[in-house]
């Protein structure tokens, strides 16, 4: 979500509510005893109901997801809410406790899981705000991320195709593209000749040996060492090659590109997503050892 | 200009025309009747009858519809000479023409049956042998019968599938006594690609194309909804005079008879509509309920898009001056006249015809329109009003309503002609033309003569230069502005071309009475020729800046985006890629979701693969159980009686609705009374979740990136950077 001047009055409620509980935190700090504010105090309570109930908020986000049909507020509303509800009550926590991380275990262990949950969460603002612009600018053809390894196995076919048009046939697992798969699959693809152009062996080589390979949709990291000199290799080939072989080069160079595109794609979605896994248990980990808290406290 | 128009004399009256008049057109034009089989207005002539022959003077008689005017020329329409040959070019036609079924002839009104009566020659009864064998009948197709023996090949019916339709259906097959009419290289009428538009039928001269038995037909709701009409009821009123009572007779059903108490309302605001009215007793009064500056306000405090590229800044500030809309005086609506911005409520009479682009373009209604009295009126599905266009009288009538109610309005509105008399706009009302284009049509090529300056009524036009490397586009323009000044300001020739986007509506000033108004007035032709130089500069920095900007707006109009009412836009610089729009589209619809996260793509936005609920919905075409249909609202649904013909999914050109298959139970046929599950499949579009308030993909979407915009509206928001539209985004 990208920060814009839509979320100017969730900032405004956020900055209200950390002024408010600012003006009650300073004189309670000055005027508490020499052992500082604890949560124990009335104050101290206030603070600790306060945070919990607005972080329990920012946990219902995962709920409200759930139902997506349900019309109880838009989704965007709800994540500004996340986002912007969830950094203050960092703050009233803090108040909570005192400005301290707490001396028990299980304090030290909540707050230290409130800075991971903060963190992750402000890096993954800034993840979901810079990357979809970079992967519109630098991935021309996205394609859906779920599909990514089928149309991997595509461009192996059409490169097998395209190959064995001026090389002559080679030894490939799939020989024929399936009925109805894909759009790609109704193009027409290049004749094959009778009898492989004089030269072409060492495109075949090429294709087979190095090219090829990286086809496959488990190989990313090879497909993205071999992309660092790729343009050099493909460069080398077009010297090596005789003049009628390279508009093949050409086409396999630019179905490369393509698979290079879709390792891109991989990558930012990972980049995209990946901070989730760290966000979203310590959240509810968060909560849960709250809930905990809560309940130790109130108790004793 | 006076000096260059050609002098003649027509039966001895001395007239006057432009250079490339035809003899035809000249004698039309002064009242002087010389008959025609094989021409008729509006197409191309090719003289192949010879029935218009004249004599103009010279050895051979001339065919009139195609020989042009020439100066000091004597023509003579009816000298004992021509009347010969006539009539010996008549009863060529007679000899074997058959005589008309008795079934036909109460709706017959066959022009070469009027010929034959006028030349005194009775159809197989001339000095001429007849020939023998009969020749085929096609009566393959459900809407018009075929009978060749009929044919005079006049080529009408090939001109009209061709040239006015383009729909390349109809040929000639055959050569010499074997030559006749054939459909996609002789196949049967009802086998051809024809499409039954009925042009062919209206333009046989002949009773060689006739209706077939059953002509149009409607839903029992239309018919319902008002009381029948009969043919002669409707050539009783002018508008329908001189349409085919026959072709009338084929689409009576598709015109019914409404009475609406005073307060009832007729049609409202933003609801779709796809019928015409006419008044025929009393009056009503149209209004719009949202006044503009409010929609103004609103549009400019919203603003979910923050696109402003170059392109689109440049087509702004192109259009500052001449398309202000707080300048506007007027609110250009659906009806033959226009609203007062300050208040916008008026009157329509008798007389009178509103919705018609609702009903020809699928346009929600423009403004709502309640009884203002008593009143009947005729209602009209989209073929009368095909018909009705191609009726001058109708033509005519509408052209002078126009004139009388909505041009001054739409001249004093417009701050370029603000300095015009009220005297000279009355004037200038008189000469005046209304033009329609259909979408695509070519309005003027670059480098044609200048001969007159636009006034864009209705819909929208591209303006188009060449350039060595190809066509570039240096503006769209809507409904208030104008174009043509320029050639008519600098050499008399079109310095670009323009092309009509959909229907639109010209107002045509010819070029003398452009240069007259420039004369009267200097400070109207001062500011033409500050525009002008605006625009030259504009133009300029366009080329400079090359196709920044314009290819979205290219891709956007290729992509047929502009017909679309509610476009799932996906924002790629916000989108996060995390399938919440395709997961809640699955939720609200038993698991199936009804969008694809992909799809075609301009500037930043995905144009995510879901029912766009366009205008003119092709997906409605031919549904054999009327399953698909659309609400007086957008959305387009798909009723559970959907027998999963395919047909929808097929006709959608977007790929927007899907076949999904589900489980049934239906009677075994090998155990009586038992039921067995048999696997169906169902159609399904996106009914942008109408049953549950607003479209769940956006709602759902938690990084403000999916978007249901209006194609209209956005491409004006901006790429026109029009602010009075209301932009109806979610």
């Amino acid at each position: 979500m990208l920060v814009d001047e839509k979320q100017h009055h969730w900032i405004g409620i956020s900055l209200a509510i950390f002024i408010v509980a600012l003006v009650v935190y300073v004189p309670y700090h000055a005027g508490s005893g020499p052992e500082g504010p604890t949560g124990k105090t009335l104050h101290g309570l206030a603070f600790g109901i306060a945070g919990f109930a607005l972080m329990m908020v920012c946990g219902l986000l995962g709920a409200r997801k759930a139902i997506r049909t349900w019309r109880i507020g838009k989704a965007q509303s709800w994540l500004r809410a996340h986002i912007w509800l969830g950094l203050i009550s960092f703050p009233l926590i803090l108040f909570h406790s005192g400005l301290s991380f707490g001396d028990g275990l299980l304090s030290q262990v909540l707050m230290w899981l409130f800075v991971a949950a903060i963190i992750s969460g402000v890096i993954g603002v800034f993840i979901q705000s810079v990357v979809p612009r970079m992967l519109l600018e630098r991935v021309q053809r996205e394609t859906i991320y779920e599909q990514i390894p089928h149309v991997i196995d595509q461009l192996r076919r059409e490169g097998d195709d395209l190959v064995e048009a001026v090389c002559g046939t080679f030894e490939r697992e799939d020989t024929t593209v399936p009925a109805g798969d894909g759009w790609r699959a109704k193009e027409e693809g290049p004749e094959p000749v009778q009898a492989p152009i004089a030269g072409s062996e060492r495109l075949k080589e090429f294709y087979v040996d190095e090219i090829r390979p990286l086809l496959y949709p488990e190989v990313a990291g090879e497909a993205a060492a071999f992309n660092t000199h790729s343009g050099a290799r493909f460069g080398r080939m077009r010297t090596l090659l005789a003049i009628e072989l390279h508009e093949t080069l050409g086409d396999l160079e630019h179905l490369f590109g393509e698979r290079r595109e879709l390792d891109l794609q991989m990558r930012m979605h990972l980049w995209l997503h990946g901070w989730l896994f760290i966000h979203v248990p310590v959240a509810y980990s968060l909560l849960a050892l709250s809930i905990v808290h809560a309940i130790v406290s109130l108790y004793y | 200009m006076s000096d260059e128009m050609v002098t003649l004399t027509i039966d001895e009256k001395e007239v006057s025309v432009p250079p490339g008049t035809t003899i035809y057109d000249a004698a039309r034009e002064n009242d002087i009747d010389i008959p025609v089989v094989c021409h008729m207005p509006g197409l191309e002539p090719v003289a192949a009858c010879r029935m218009c022959v004249v004599d103009a003077g010279a050895r051979t008689f001339p065919a009139a519809c195609i020989r042009e005017c020439e100066k000091g020329m004597e023509v003579k329409t009816n000298t004992p000479e021509v009347a010969k040959a006539r009539k010996v070019l008549t009863e060529l036609l007679m000899t074997d023409y058959p005589e008309v079924e008795e079934s036909d002839q109460h709706l017959a009104d066959f022009e070469i049956e009027n010929l034959s009566k006028r030349e005194g020659v009775a159809p197989g009864h001339t000095r001429f042998p007849v020939k023998e064998e009969e020749r085929a009948r096609d009566n393959s197709s459900s809407v018009i019968k075929v009978d060749h023996n009929a044919c005079i090949l006049c080529d009408r019916c090939v001109r009209a599938c061709t040239d006015v339709k383009g729909n390349l259906v109809i040929g000639r097959n055959g050569k010499g006594f074997l030559a006749q009419i054939g459909f996609d290289n002789d196949l049967p009428m009802g086998q051809s690609s024809c499409v039954s538009c009925g042009e062919c039928l209206v333009s046989c001269p002949t009773s060689a194309l006739t209706i077939n038995d059953g002509g149009f037909t409607v839903g029992d709701a239309f018919k319902e909804s008002g009381d029948p009409v009969v043919a002669d009821e409707l050539l009783d009123i002018s508008i329908f005079q001189g349409i085919s009572p026959a072709f009338l007779q084929r689409n009576l059903e598709a015109c019914v008879r409404r009475t609406f108490k005073k307060g009832e309302i007729i049609c409202r605001e933003g609801e779709f509509g796809n019928t015409a009215f006419y008044v025929i007793e009393g009056a009503v009064e149209v209004y719009i309920s949202t006044p503009v500056e409010r929609q103004i306000k609103k549009t400019q405090l919203s603003g979910l898009f923050g696109l402003v590229n170059r392109m689109a800044s440049g087509l702004s500030q192109r259009e500052k001056h001449q398309e202000d809309p707080e300048s506007m005086g007027f609110i250009p609506i659906d009806a033959p006249i226009d609203l007062d911005k300050q208040n916008p409520v008026a009157q329509m009479m008798k007389g009178d015809l509103f919705g018609e682009q609702s009903a020809m373009n699928f346009y929600p209604r423009s403004a709502t329109v309640r009884a203002a009295e008593d009143c009947v009126l005729l209602e009209m599905l989209r073929p009368v009003l095909q018909i009705l266009q191609k009726n001058p009288a109708f033509k005519e009538e509408m052209e002078e309503k126009y004139k009388e109610r909505a041009l001054s309005n739409q001249l004093r509105g417009m701050p370029i002609f603000k300095s015009l008399t009220p005297e000279f706009i009355d004037e200038l009302r008189e000469k005046v033309e209304l033009i329609r284009y259909e979408p695509g049509e070519t309005i003027f090529s670059e480098g044609d003569p200048a001969d007159a300056l636009y006034i864009v009524r209705l819909g929208f036009v591209q303006v188009m230069k060449r350039f060595p490397g190809g066509d570039l586009t240096l503006a769209y323009l809507h409904k208030g502005t104008y174009f043509g000044e320029m050639g008519l300001l600098g050499e008399m020739v079109r310095t670009a071309s323009c092309k009509a986007l959909d229907h639109v509506e010209l107002v045509k000033v010819s070029a003398v009475d452009f240069r007259i108004m420039l004369e009267r007035f200097p400070e109207v032709e001062a500011s033409f020729r500050k525009e002008v130089e605006d625009r030259e500069e504009q133009n300029r920095a366009i080329a400079e800046a090359g196709m920044v900007g314009d290819q979205n707006m290219t891709d956007f109009l290729d992509q047929g985006l502009m017909k679309a009412q509610s476009l799932l836009l996906l924002d790629l610089d916000k989108c996060v890629r995390c399938d919440e729009c395709v997961r809640a589209c699955a939720d609200a619809h038993e698991g199936v979701t009804r969008l694809v996260r992909d799809g075609l793509r301009f500037d930043r936005y995905l144009v995510a693969t879901a029912c766009r609920s366009c205008t003119d919905p092709l997906c409605m075409v031919g549904c054999p159980v009327g399953s698909i249909r659309r609400r007086n609202s957008l959305e387009i649904i798909i009723e559970d009686w959907c027998v999963g013909c395919g047909l929808c999914a097929e006709q959608c050109p977007y790929g927007n609705i899907n076949l999904h298959p589900f489980e049934a139970r239906e009677e075994d046929p090998e155990h009586l009374g038992r039921k067995r599950v048999v696997v169906r499949n169902k159609a399904t579009g996106c009914d942008l979740c109408s049953d549950i308030g607003s479209p769940s993909c956006v709602y759902a979407c938690p990084h403000d990136a999916a978007h249901r915009v209006n194609g209209q509206q956005f491409f004006e928001k901006h790429y026109l950077g029009v602010k009075s539209s209301e932009g109806r985004e979610n």
